[in-house]
């Protein structure tokens, strides 16, 4: 067996990479967003984020949601570096972009490998539905439940490179899916101190693409197009007000990702379609004038039955720092 | 602004480096004329994970095709294989060989295969990669070759390798 080969076993935590999302939970800063996604607070101009995920592989869910454990023999690590920048652009608009970095670090039966490359680069545009921070202290008003509703658009560029890329010769090479993708995204939070609700849910679609080459090979060009994928996430966070008012927030999710099937040409690849539930519990420091915000999480998808399906069990540790500035 | 350039520059700078056939991708068919022309596939004695040899000439004997399957028992592999293990009662005449090429030794690819709840499905264990040079075999790489030891397909899994099977098993 060559190493390459051996290699080729990193693809299964790229696809993981490729799948997952790229951005921490964030604190609830009044209006700032508790979701996955790159928000600006309401009164920031730029927002400067670094994060770095480490994702590691647990099992997978076969096609019949049954949970099927990793050998402990075997290590299959994924480690991202996720740049990300956020701009106000107007009153209720802003536009943000990630960049990440791609390490895999894989033993498989003995054999190690190590590869790198970017990954998919995603472009978010926001649109705030409030002009004032909605977050409360407490309930005077019926004006004082209205929550912070962000609409958004994201398109996934494919700035990585993927099984269709003439300058992969096999699998260990693949850092991105290949396909631009655009969701709609909705982020509906809302902050009674302590406490801060989340509701986020996406919808995005692929945009078809020819293709002429799979791992380098020329092969009968086809029309690829990946399935619909759906997102739906639900958090809740308790705030905690330390001495100089700089703040401490705890927060509980749920989240799950699915994935339609693909089509090949005029066939539908029925095996191609996806779901993955997880939770995750993140914790975040917010300076008083929430210049700084340092994040850690821990992602954990259910190793469990019944709870995804075609997809790759992981467990995801996140560490990142965002700074706001004028 | 110092931040901004120095957040903005490398990312330009990656951005640049991307991948220009996923930015903008062809549909121009670019196989060159050797491509079109018909490989035969020399014989093979791959043992199984049972212990048993499989020779391509005696299966070619006694089917119209041998369809070879690459597996790394992975996520994406595991879904290729329980729609081969579903629809290769479809095609009786037609022999489904799954190829292990990344366990190394016979004892590993049993325990993959166990492990994915496979054991219905005849595993060759390509431990000297016999089957991965002469096939160029990749994951998910699925080669049919017909009674007459031509390669017809050899591509990444997709469901047009029907298409092809129909063809053969009309």
């Amino acid at each position: 067996m060559n190493t390459s080969t051996i290699f080729s076993q990193k693809t299964i935590i790229v696809a993981i990479a490729l799948l997952s999302s790229s951005t921490t939970f964030a604190a609830s800063c009044c209006g700032g967003g508790s979701a996955g996604s790159l928000i600006l607070p309401k009164f920031g101009k730029k927002v400067a984020d670094v994060s770095f995920d480490i994702e590691t592989y647990q099992g997978k869910w076969d096609s019949a949601g049954k949970y099927i454990a990793d050998p402990k023999s075997d290590s299959q690590n994924q480690y991202r570096l996720n740049l990300a920048y956020g701009q106000r652009l107007s009153n209720n608009w802003q536009a943000g972009i990630v960049v990440p970095y791609v390490w895999n670090d894989n033993k498989v039966s003995g054999e190690t490998s190590k590869t790198e490359g970017i990954g998919d680069t995603s472009i978010n545009f926001w649109y705030e539905t409030f002009d004032r921070v909605t977050c409360v202290y407490q309930i005077n008003t019926l004006a004082d439940l209205r929550p912070a509703i962000y609409l958004g658009g994201s398109l996934t560029i494919p700035t990585g490179s993927s099984m269709y890329s003439d300058d992969v010769d096999d699998n260990y090479d693949i850092t991105g899916r290949g396909l631009y993708r655009f969701d709609t995204n909705i982020v509906i939070e809302k902050t009674i101190y302590p406490y801060t609700a989340t509701l986020q849910a996406s919808y995005g679609k692929y945009l078809a693409r020819p293709v002429n080459q799979e791992y380098g090979e020329a092969i009968d060009p086809y029309t690829k197009r990946l399935g619909d994928r759906t997102s739906l996430s639900a958090s809740l966070a308790y705030t905690v007000f330390l001495e100089d008012l700089d703040t401490l927030t705890f927060t509980a999710a749920l989240s799950k990702l699915s994935e339609g099937k693909a089509k090949t040409g005029n066939h539908e690849e029925a095996e191609s379609q996806f779901e993955k539930q997880s939770s995750a519990l993140s914790m975040a420091y917010a300076t008083p004038d929430l210049s700084y915000i340092y994040k850690a999480s821990l992602s954990h998808a259910f190793a469990s039955d019944n709870r995804g399906m075609n997809f790759s069990v992981t467990d995801i540790i996140t560490l990142g720092v965002s700074y706001a500035f004028n | 602004m110092l931040l901004i350039r120095r957040l903005l520059i490398p990312c330009l700078a990656i951005l640049l480096n991307a991948c220009v056939e996923d930015l903008a991708p062809e549909s121009k068919d670019i196989r060159n004329s050797d491509s079109f022309k018909i490989k035969i596939s020399e014989n093979f004695n791959i043992t199984t994970t049972t212990d048993e040899v499989i020779s391509l000439e005696d299966e070619l004997a006694n089917n119209d095709a041998v369809v070879l399957y690459f597996t790394m028992w992975c996520t994406t592999c595991g879904g290729h294989m329980d729609e081969i293990n579903y629809k290769s009662d479809s095609y009786p005449n037609i022999r489904f060989l799954m190829v292990d090429f990344i366990s190394g030794s016979i004892s590993q690819a049993k325990n993959y295969q166990r492990d994915n709840g496979y054991n219905n499905m005849t595993t060759l264990v390509d431990n000297d990669d016999i089957l991965q040079n002469m096939y160029d075999g990749k994951m998910a790489a699925t080669i049919v070759i017909n009674n007459q030891s031509e390669i017809i397909f050899n591509e990444v899994y997709k469901s047009r390798l029907y298409d092809v099977l129909d063809s053969l098993n009309p």
